[in-house]
C-alpha cells in the first residue's frame, strides 16, 4: 500500500541503489575472474604448462638398429634381433610373494637370487631387474601387470653360424657396442643411433601430432663381407678334423681369392659361440689369422727365389751347390746332401743350405725392397682390431747369419694373412692387391714382380706336390696345384728354439693353370706322430682346395680340352 | 542503403569466417586421424622389420652348411662323384 504511495522519485531512487548492487555484483564477479585468470596464466603458468605437457605430450624414442653383417652371398653372420629389459624406476621397489614366485619362474631365476637383487638395489631408483629377456617371456611378465617394472626395448646381436666364423666377427656388449673383430672395426658403420622425437597424445594415448624431432635417428649401415659362409664352414670343419687328428694346439686356415685379394674364408680352431657370452676365453678370441705372428720356415722360399730370378742372377736352370754353408761358428746344412741342383730342386726338395747360398749372393738392399713389395713387415688387414704387422728387419741389422737364415724362414715373422697376400701375388701373375675382408672392394694393384718371374715360380711350387717333392699330400685329383710346406721350431721361453715342438705350415695356390685360390694352412705344434708341414697342413690344403674349387663350380685342369679322353667319350655318347 | 550494404558485408565476414573456422577444426581433426593412422602403420612396420630378422636368422640356423651337408648325406644319401666321373663340357 505504501508503495502505492510513493513518488516516482522514491522509486528511481530505489531502482538505482538496486541497480548498484546488482552491477557491484558483477563487477566484483568480474574482478574475481581476472584475479583467478592473473593466478593462473601469470603465476602458476609454468607449473600448469607443465602438467598439461606431462598429460599430452611424450618423447618417444625412435629405434634405429645396427647394421646387419652379411656374408658375400647376403647370408647373415651377425643380426640385432629384439630382446626386451625390466626396468625399474622406484626407489622402493618391492614384489608380493605371489608376483616373485610367477617372475622367477618366467624367467627362470632362483627366488633367493631374485629377493637379493631386490635387497641390493634397496633405495636407487633406475636399475635393470633383468636384462635382454625374449620378447616371449617378456609378453607374459606384461599380464603379470606388476606395478613399477617399466618393459624395455632393446636390441642383442645374434650370430647364426655360431662358432664357425666367431673370431673375424667379433662380438658386441650388452649395450651393442661391438668390442672385438669386425664389430669393433666398424663399430661407426655398424651403430644406430637412436633418435627422439616429441608426439601429441590423445585420452586415449594415441599420437596425434608430431611436435617436432628432438635428435634424428640413424639407422646402423648394414656390412658385406668378402667371406663366403660355405667355404668358410669347410674350411672350419676341415680344420677341426685335423687338429683333433694330430692333437695340435690350434690353427688356421685361410682361403683367397687370388685375383681380387678378397678373404673368401677365414678360420681359426679351436673356436667358441659368440652367442654364448659366458664361454668366451681370450685365447679362444683371438683371430690368429690376423693378429698373431708366427717364424713361416720354408713356406717363406718361393720368395726369396723369386728375387733371385729378379735379380737377373739366376735362373729356373741355375745350378746351385747344396754342400753344408759354413757362417763364422755356424754350419747350415740338410738332412740329406743333394748334390747341385736346379732351383726348382732346391724348392722342392726344401734345401736350407741351398737357399742360403742363393740368399748370401743377392744384393741386401734389393732383397730387402722386394720382400718389403711382397707385404711382409707392413700391416695388410685394412684396420683389423690387434693386427700384427709382422717382422723383416731392416737390411741393415742382418748379417749373413740373418740373411741366410731369413731364406729358410726364421728371424723373419709373418701372420697367415700376410702369407696368403704374398702367394696371391705369385698366383695374380706379380700384382700385389691389398686384401679386403669386404665384398666388392675393387682396388687397382701395383706390380712388384714381373709376370714372367711369377710364372716360373708357380712352376716350381707345382713340383713340391708333384712325385719327388716334400708335399705330395697336399696334390688334388684333378686339378694342377702348387704350393710350399714348411716346418718351424717354435722358440722356447728363454729365448732359444725347443727341439720337440713345432709349426706347421702350407700355402699354395690352385688351379695353377688359371690361379682362382690361394689357401693357407697353419698348425700349431702337432704332437702326434707326423709334425712336418708336408704331413700335417698339407692335406688340409688338398682338402680345403678340393672342395673348395668343386663349390665354386670351377672346372677340373685335366679334362678340360677336347683331347682328352674323358670329353672324347663325351663326344662319341 | 549504405548502412544496409555494410551489414551484407559484415554477414558474408561472419559466414566466412566461421566457415573457416569449421574447416580448421575439421582439417585438425582429419590430420590427427591420419597421423594416428600413420603411426599404427609404423608400429606395424618396426613389427613386420623385427618378424623379418627373426625370419631370416630362423632360415639361416636351418640352412647351416653343416646341418645342409648332414641332410643330404643322411637323408638324401647324396655323395660327392669320383673326379673319373665328372666331365667337363667345352664353352662353345
Amino acid at each position: 500500500m505504501n508503495r502505492g504511495a510513493e513518488t516516482k522519485e522514491e522509486i528511481s531512487k530505489r531502482f538505482i541503489v538496486r541497480a548498484f548492487w546488482v552491477l557491484g555484483f558483477f563487477i566484483l564477479l568480474s574482478f574475481l575472474l581476472v584475479l583467478r585468470a592473473t593466478y593462473l596464466q601469470v603465476l602458476n603458468k609454468d607449473f600448469l604448462i607443465d602438467q598439461g605437457n606431462a598429460r599430452q605430450i611424450r618423447e618417444p624414442t625412435i629405434v634405429a638398429y645396427r647394421g646387419m653383417i652379411t656374408d658375400r652371398n647376403d647370408k647373415p653372420l651377425a643380426i640385432s634381433i629384439p630382446v626386451d629389459s625390466l626396468f625399474i624406476n622406484h626407489n622402493n621397489f618391492s614384489l608380493s610373494t605371489g608376483e616373485l614366485e610367477a617372475l622367477s619362474k618366467i624367467l627362470d631365476i632362483d627366488i633367493g637370487k631374485l629377493q637379493k637383487k631386490i635387497q641390493a638395489n634397496k633405495g636407487k631408483s633406475n636399475w635393470f631387474l633383468e636384462r635382454h629377456v625374449s620378447t616371449k617371456l617378456s609378453k607374459k611378465i606384461k599380464a603379470l601387470k606388476i606395478a613399477n617394472i617399466t618393459i624395455i626395448r632393446e636390441y642383442q646381436r645374434a650370430y647364426p653360424s655360431g662358432e664357425i666364423v666367431s673370431q673375424l666377427l667379433g662380438y658386441t656388449n650388452t649395450d651393442e657396442k661391438g668390442i672385438e673383430g669386425i664389430e669393433l672395426q666398424y663399430e661407426s658403420w655398424l651403430r644406430g643411433i637412436a633418435g627422439k622425437k616429441k608426439v601429441l597424445k590423445d585420452r586415449k594415448f594415441r599420437s596425434i601430432e608430431n611436435i617436432g624431432i628432438i635428435k634424428t635417428a640413424k639407422p646402423g649401415k648394414d656390412l658385406k663381407l668378402s667371406i663366403d659362409l660355405r667355404l668358410q664352414y669347410i674350411a672350419n670343419k676341415l680344420l677341426k678334423e685335423s687338429i683333433l687328428e694330430h692333437q695340435a694346439q690350434f690353427g688356421t686356415v685361410i682361403v683367397l681369392n687370388a685375383l681380387t685379394s678378397e678373404v673368401l674364408a677365414m678360420a681359426n680352431q679351436p673356436s667358441f659361440d659368440n652367442n654364448e657370452r659366458s664361454s668366451i676365453s681370450p685365447s679362444l678370441v683371438r683371430n690368429r689369422a690376423i693378429i698373431d705372428m708366427y717364424e713361416p720356415g720354408s713356406s717363406i722360399k718361393p720368395f726369396i727365389i723369386a728375387n733371385a730370378i729378379e735379380s737377373g742372377q739366376y735362373d729356373a736352370s741355375s745350378l746351385i751347390d747344396t754342400s753344408p754353408v759354413k757362417i763364422g761358428k755356424k754350419v747350415i746344412r740338410d738332412r740329406t746332401d743333394l748334390g747341385n741342383v736346379d732351383i726348382g730342386t732346391i724348392l722342392s726338395r726344401s734345401s736350407n743350405a741351398g737357399m742360403s747360398r742363393i740368399s748370401l749372393t743377392l744384393e741386401s738392399d734389393k732383397l730387402w725392397e722386394m720382400m718389403s713389395d711382397f707385404g711382409f713387415g707392413s700391416l695388410s688387414s685394412g684396420g683389423f682390431p690387434g693386427e700384427a704387422r709382422g717382422e723383416l728387419h731392416h737390411h741393415s741389422q742382418w748379417g749373413d747369419i740373418g740373411k741366410a737364415t731369413m731364406s729358410y724362414g726364421y728371424g723373419i715373422s709373418v701372420t697367415p694373412l700376410q702369407l696368403a697376400q704374398a702367394y696371391a701375388i705369385l698366383a695374380n701373375d706379380g700384382i700385389r692387391k691389398p686384401i679386403s675382408l669386404l665384398a666388392n672392394q675393387l682396388t687397382e694393384g701395383k706390380r712388384v714382380l714381373s709376370s714372367v718371374t711369377a710364372e716360373k715360380v708357380r712352376a716350381m711350387l707345382e713340383k713340391v706336390v708333384g712325385p719327388n717333392g716334400t708335399a705330395r699330400k697336399a696334390s688334388v685329383e684333378g686339378y694342377r696345384v702348387g704350393g710350399k710346406s714348411g716346418t718351424a721350431w717354435k722358440t722356447s721361453g728363454s729365448g732359444g728354439y725347443t727341439e720337440d715342438r713345432y709349426r706347421s705350415f702350407f700355402a699354395g695356390i690352385a688351379p695353377l693353370d688359371d690361379p682362382q685360390l690361394v689357401v693357407v694352412v697353419f698348425i700349431d705344434e702337432p704332437s702326434g706322430e707326423f709334425y712336418y708341414g708336408g704331413d700335417v697342413a698339407a692335406p688340409v690344403f688338398s682338402k680345403v682346395i678340393s672342395e673348395s674349387l668343386r663349390l665354386l663350380a670351377i672346372p677340373p685342369s685335366y679334362n678340360s680340352s677336347f683331347n682328352d679322353p674323358l670329353v672324347a667319350d663325351l663326344k662319341l655318347e | 542503403m549504405d548502412l544496409r550494404r555494410s551489414y551484407f558485408q559484415l554477414l558474408i565476414c561472419i559466414i566466412l569466417c566461421t566457415a573457416s573456422a569449421v574447416s580448421i577444426i575439421y582439417i585438425k581433426h582429419q590430420s590427427r586421424e591420419l597421423f594416428i593412422e600413420l603411426e599404427v602403420l609404423n608400429v606395424q612396420r618396426d613389427k613386420l622389420n623385427i618378424q623379418w630378422s627373426e625370419l631370416q636368422t630362423e632360415e639361416n640356423i636351418w640352412a647351416t652348411p653343416m646341418r645342409i651337408e648332414r641332410e643330404a648325406m643322411n637323408k638324401l644319401h647324396l655323395q660327392r662323384p669320383p673326379m673319373k666321373k665328372i666331365k667337363v663340357y667345352e664353352k662353345q
